[in-house]
């Protein structure tokens, strides 16, 4: 049997493309196996899936070299409905892919493309949506639906035409932490049944890699840097992938720092369960090492940033979105705001900043309610960070739109001197002239917060500031994030990257349905449990490790760093006798 | 909040073939709308609810709640053209402060606000009682209109509230940077201006996506499809269509026979508001 995809030499360039997206890339994919692509963002990996099902370059424009091979069979020669058919795609966005009003049109969609006899189209509909668990959903709504519910529908969508390989665009960047497990549960399930090819293009590495057989890397301009089974890349090619702004998976990044601080391991860890192998000799033989304790919760009296007593809310008509929150963020703090989708957190954070208001009860920022506060006071109190940094534009020249803040509080010659400065504080000095919308990802970023602090507000709030951005302009914007904390500005982040709120966060509010279930130190919020998994939540791989090892309270990189590192200076006669495992 | 029109149900109304629907529908609304006069709108306006009601199971009340924003519409454009109302007059009815109310002004002016509810109500029950994937279904079966053109039209139908959404956003956005509409022409373009950038850059970036997803799908791969939604025309449908044209002459040859559609399609019918002079 001849490989299931084989690229060979392959370049891409769009036909308003200056570079190439593609350089000269080699891969060859085994049937049943699956692929995880990685690369920063620009490495060409969506050119790189729509590649393996022909829109490039049936559909789309550009220069295309080299070739192509699915099954055997080249691209060029295949025809558009034979490729669609063999690949079966599903993208990042659930709105932008979803054709029809209701499911089973949904399904039936691609089916009729294909021409598929009506008569089969019931069955293989019936097929497909039982196959990802929806079959109750049949007669529903599209727009009912959660994202996570989009995405396992598009996945039966191309389920139902029945391909020999899937290609998966980063499927899981809008889903909350539990919708993203249903999903790679539900691939895990078919690839299983169905011997089916994968080519999976995600960033959510944890929980992608217990489907994976192999990892190809992408760099800045599109060549494999790195390729081989996880453990070949990310042991023997992590400091190339470092370079490259490529995350490890959360084991590997804790082995590679526990190396660099001269505790190397005996394996290197994939997972979760092989760290906790490769641990546990360690960690038993210092266990009566001080674990950091339990943090006290946070003392409610002290002066807070933000108050919200008893506050209802409900849309006109609608149906009650927040009951009865109380929520008070301590002035200072860096505080997380975690839940599922839909469960009320960002239209508790509008609350904030006076574009919402409740319909009962009170909402006061420094003290004083937001209802005795005209916009522009308030927005000088709070900085608010849009999921979208396109829809806080408001002026075509980077440089005008930090000034457009400035010049209402401070005259020309001071607003000048202030842009300059936040240009060189966000790194945006070489795009003063740029237009907003042309910016990177990560540079649109930076410029949607520096709006929102450029009047110094004491307060930012921040929606999924996450959403889009790679792992380089995560850590850069991370890192802005702590700068401004430790200047004293009170942060509330919304997110529910788990693994961020471990690393960053000192205290994390959880939101369920409308309500605050939880309210403490994020340590303490891990050895939770069922109040994790209620609020659609899950474990930071990290934390996970400490539950299973028994030190609950490690939760980052830096904990177990520590906390091992310590133990060997406080080192014990039995340890040091302790003939080291074998490597 | 979204701008989900179609209300689930299993009405008449609902199972009518839409291109029928369609064209039944477009006959009962542009009928009025030929005669400036208050009576014929009134009486296709009733009609409506009427029909709702008895093949729809829209209850009139609800029907009407749900246009409010147009009855207010209405009301202020019956208002303006009777205020301002610049054709022949005769009449003399009222003063209203510096206004005088005549009675030519007022048929005008009535006539004009029933004629947009007209047109409301009827465009109402027809998003109301249809699916759009039927309605796309039966202008590729029925009218055979390119599978490609019908298609647009449904994603756009499906984008709307995307949109929306989408605006709502960056309204929002815009609020916490400071950025109100001023006062003046001006601003105000300026303000709409910046709106647009955004919902443009955005809008084109998502049809960009769905068209791909589409073609990942294989729409457009042959030249022909199957169709899983069949769409099909019954004796409902020539019944519905034959009796609705039927009513539009019944009733015009009604009015015109009691000598109510003098001065057809020009001035108002002079016996229908305030007696003889």
């Amino acid at each position: 049997m001849s490989e299931a995809v084989r690229l060979t030499a392959l370049s891409f360039r769009y036909a308003d493309g200056e570079r190439w997206a593609l350089h000269d890339v080699n891969l060859t994919v085994h049937p049943g196996e699956t692929l995880l692509v990685l690369g920063p963002s620009g490495s060409g990996k969506s050119t790189l899936a729509l590649c393996l099902n022909g829109l490039i370059p049936h559909m789309i424009d550009g220069e295309m070299q080299g070739e192509v091979h699915i099954d055997g069979q080249s691209t060029l020669t295949l025809h558009h409905a034979q490729l669609c058919q063999k690949v079966g795609m599903v993208f990042q966005d659930p709105e932008a892919q979803m054709v029809m009003p209701r499911v089973d049109e949904e399904i039936a969609f691609g089916l009729e493309n294909l021409a598929i006899a009506p008569s089969e189209m019931p069955e293989r509909i019936t097929a497909a949506l039982s196959a990802v668990g929806l079959l109750e959903q049949r007669q529903a709504w599209v727009s009912t639906l959660s994202g996570g519910q989009k995405q396992r529908l598009a996945l039966a969508a191309i389920l139902a035409l029945h391909p020999s390989l899937f290609v998966f665009d980063e499927p899981t960047a809008n889903l909350d932490p539990a919708a993203t497990q249903a999903f790679f549960e539900t691939v895990q399930r078919l690839r299983a049944g169905l011997n089916v090819t994968t080519i999976l293009i995600e960033h959510d590495l944890d929980a992608a890699l217990p489907l994976v057989d192999r990892v190809a890397a992408l760099n800045e301009t599109g060549t494999v840097i790195a390729e081989g089974t996880p453990q070949q890349v990310f042991a023997n090619q992590r400091d190339e992938l470092t370079r490259q702004g490529i995350w490890l998976p959360a084991v590997c990044r804790l082995a590679q720092a526990l190396n660099d601080a001269g505790q190397p391991l005996a394996a290197f860890p994939l997972s979760v369960p092989e760290a906790e192998t490769a641990l546990r000799p360690l960690v038993t033989t210092v266990l009566d090492q001080e674990l950091p304790p339990l943090p006290a919760p946070p003392i409610s009296h002290g002066e807070t940033a933000i108050d919200l007593d008893e506050v209802d809310f409900a849309y006109p008509g609608g149906l009650s979105i927040l009951q009865r929150v109380d929520f008070h963020v301590r002035r200072g703090s860096f505080c997380a705001l975690a839940g599922a989708n839909g469960s009320g957190k960002t239209t508790l954070a509008r609350h904030m900043v006076g574009l919402l208001r409740p319909r009962r009860g009170r909402v006061r920022i420094l003290g004083r309610d937001v209802r005795h506060l005209n916009a522009q006071e308030l927005a000088r109190q709070v900085g608010y960070v849009f999921q979208n940094p396109e829809h806080q534009f408001v002026s075509e020249r980077v440089a005008d739109e930090l000034a457009y803040s400035l010049r209402k509080r401070w005259g020309e010659a001071e607003a000048r001197r202030r842009v300059e400065w936040l240009l060189h504080t966000f790194d945006l000095e070489r795009y003063a002239n740029a237009n907003p919308f042309a910016l990177s990802q990560g540079q649109k970023r930076r410029l949607s917060v520096a709006t929102m602090v450029a009047l110094e507000q004491p307060i930012l709030v921040l929606d999924e500031p996450t959403f889009g951005q790679d792992q380089r302009n995560l850590s850069s914007l991370m890192t802005l994030l702590k700068a401004l904390h430790a200047t004293g500005v009170t942060i509330l982040l919304i997110t529910h990257n788990m693994e961020l709120i471990a690393e960053y966060a000192e205290e994390v509010a959880v939101m369920h349905e409308g309500q605050i279930i939880y309210h403490g130190p994020t340590r303490a919020l891990f050895n939770r449990p069922a109040l994790l998994q209620q609020a659609n939540l899950n474990l930071p791989p990290l934390a996970e490790l400490g539950q299973r090892l028994g030190l609950p309270t490690l939760i980052t990189v830096t904990d177990w760093v520590k906390w091992l590192t310590d133990s060997r200076k406080s080192e014990r006669p039995s340890y040091a006798s302790q003939p080291r495992a074998p490597a | 909040m979204s701008l989900r029109f179609y209300r689930e149900g299993d009405s008449l109304l609902h199972r009518l073939n839409p291109v029928v629907k369609l064209i039944a529908f477009s006959t009962l609304m542009i009928a009025p709308a030929l005669f400036l006069n208050p009576v014929v709108p009134a009486i296709f306006l009733v009609l409506a609810l009427l029909l709702g009601w008895g093949l729809g199971g829209l209850m009139p009340t609800k029907v009407l709640r749900a246009l409010a924003p147009f009855l207010l519409l209405a009301a202020g454009l019956a208002l303006f053209n009777t205020l301002f109302y610049g054709g022949p007059r005769a009449h003399l009815l009222a003063h209203l402060g510096p206004f005088k109310i005549w009675r030519e002004a007022l048929a005008v002016g009535t006539s004009i606000g029933l004629r947009l509810l007209c047109f409301a109500s009827y465009s109402a029950l027809f998003v109301w009682t249809t699916m759009p994937s039927q309605l796309a279904a039966s202008l590729i079966q029925q009218v055979r209109l390119p599978y490609q053109l019908a298609y647009a039209i449904l994603a756009a139908y499906r984008f709307l509230p995307i949109l929306q959404a989408e605006l709502e956003n960056i309204r929002a956005a815009h609020r916490v940077r400071g950025a109100y509409a001023e006062r003046g022409l001006l601003a105000q373009w300026e303000h709409w201006r910046r709106y647009g950038v955004p919902l443009l850059a955005n809008g084109i970036r998502q049809a960009e996506r769905l068209a791909i997803a589409m073609d990942a799908r294989g729409f457009g791969a042959l030249p022909t499809r199957t169709h899983y939604v069949q769409s099909r025309l019954t004796t409902h449908d020539f019944l519905f269509l034959a009796s609705s044209l039927l009513t539009v002459v019944a009733i015009l040859l009604t009015l015109a026979s009691l000598g109510l559609l003098q001065g057809l399609l020009a001035g108002p019918a002079e016996s229908l508001v305030g007696g003889s002079p």
